[in-house]
């Protein structure tokens, strides 16, 4: 008999299990395709993309493991007593802030060329990110009950405004090198590669609208509002944009030329 | 990136710089810039080699056209040979520009000083379109090259 409790409650949907299993198999398959071919070619912008998507596929792993936990352990209760999803959507972030790191390396090396002078402020303002979150994630262990991720409102808004940032000036630096842009093929690559960075960034706003809505709208208060799967969906079309930007399969290049 | 420009009448004097910092348009700094180019070409046509059209140091590379009355002196910082043939073009085109708008520039005396500002406009002008068609460039060789 599961007692009502005071604190938050939850209870993971199938549908964003799915969503979120989805999403990490798209991922994860980009993520092999890119690592290919920086076996292929060894450039040094392949590998750092590499690296910002490995992160990428951590995170978003890490993140439904516990979804998956938490779906799989209490399939036929109400709520769920123990946040698994607190737990592991904080890790993602700090899993995130590091990809974050390599966008803007890789941001650096493509398109700016400015060194330290460029990614060092970001990189301390993603290492204060996962310094935030450490704290939040060994409170967990104390207790594991929800409303971690609630409570930490703040840590989650600065991780929020840190990745708008990096992937709003991915967006705008690639969509500005499409315009300038007259051959067919960087053209599209370069707009392809921005729209990817756009959706990324209505993605994290999408997060954000979840987290905001399911505290004030009380028919979500259990979690999961549209924006969520929204999310989702913004990250699968981002995925697909940037296997056609970035890896431009065969099939696409002819379709362009 | 594209360090400054200078103009230069025939007889070695500064006509006007164009630079990314203050000490670039330091007279001292163009006379001297403006001397040492112009006695390179000297003593080159001296010992009848030509005259240069490209300088190479250990920090920058200078891009020089020629006219009858002037010269333009590109001065840029990276080098990136693949870069030349456009930092060629970019000077030439400073000096076709000018030609076209000024019958005689070979005296800093006898321009007024809005001529001065309007000749400095179109160098900045220049320089600006100059970096952002190197910087798609370099931007789109390293995608292509990475990537595509």
């Amino acid at each position: 008999m599961i007692k009502m409790v005071e604190f938050w409650q939850n209870k993971i949907p199938l549908s964003a299990v799915i969503f979120e299993i989805v999403t990490t198999l798209f991922l994860l398959m980009v993520t092999i395709f890119l690592w290919r071919k920086y076996v292929e070619r060894k450039k040094r912008p392949v590998f750092i993309l590499g690296m910002n998507f490995t992160f990428l596929t951590a995170g978003l792993t890490v993140d439904m493991i516990g979804r998956c936990i938490g779906y799989f352990t209490y399939p036929n209760t109400d709520y769920l007593l123990v946040s698994y999803t607190d737990f592991t959507t904080l890790l993602n972030y700090a899993i995130l802030a590091i990809a974050n790191c390599f966008v803007i390396i890789f941001i650096d090396e493509v398109f700016l060329h400015k060194g330290t002078n460029f990614t060092l402020p970001f990189g301390i303002l993603n290492g204060l990110v996962i310094g935030l979150i450490i704290p939040a994630l060994r409170l967990w262990t104390t207790d594991t009950r929800f409303g971690l991720l609630r409570d930490k409102i703040g840590e989650v808004v600065v991780f929020a405004v840190v990745s708008l940032a990096t992937y709003g000036m991915l967006a705008f630096f690639a969509i500005r090198e499409g315009v300038l842009n007259d051959e067919k093929l960087p053209k599209v690559g370069f707009h392809l590669i921005g729209t990817f960075g756009v959706c990324l960034v209505l993605m994290f706003l999408s997060f954000a609208g979840d987290t905001f809505i399911i505290q004030i709208v009380p028919s979500f208060s259990q979690g999961y509002s549209p924006f969520f799967y929204i999310g989702f969906s913004l990250s699968m079309i981002g995925i697909g944009l940037c296997y056609l930007g970035y890896l431009m399969p065969t099939w696409f290049k002819n379709l362009i030329t | 990136m594209i360090q400054s420009v200078y103009i230069i009448s025939r007889n070695g004097m500064p006509i006007v710089a164009v630079g990314k910092d203050e000490k670039t348009q330091e007279f001292t700094e163009v006379a001297l810039f403006s001397g040492i180019l112009s006695a390179i070409q000297t003593a080159m046509q001296e010992i009848d080699v030509g005259v240069p059209k490209f300088v190479d140091t250990k920090k920058f590379e200078i891009f020089i056209e020629i006219e009858d009355e002037f010269a333009v002196a590109l001065v840029k910082e990276s080098k990136d040979e693949e870069e030349r043939d456009f930092m060629h073009e970019i000077t030439a085109e400073i000096l076709n520009k000018l030609n076209e708008k000024y019958d005689d520039l070979s005296d800093y005396n006898m321009l007024s000083e809005s001529q001065v500002q309007d000749i400095r406009s179109i160098i900045s002008k220049l320089i600006q379109k100059g970096e952002k068609e190197l910087s798609k460039r370099k931007a789109t060789k390293i995608a292509s090259d990475s990537f595509w």
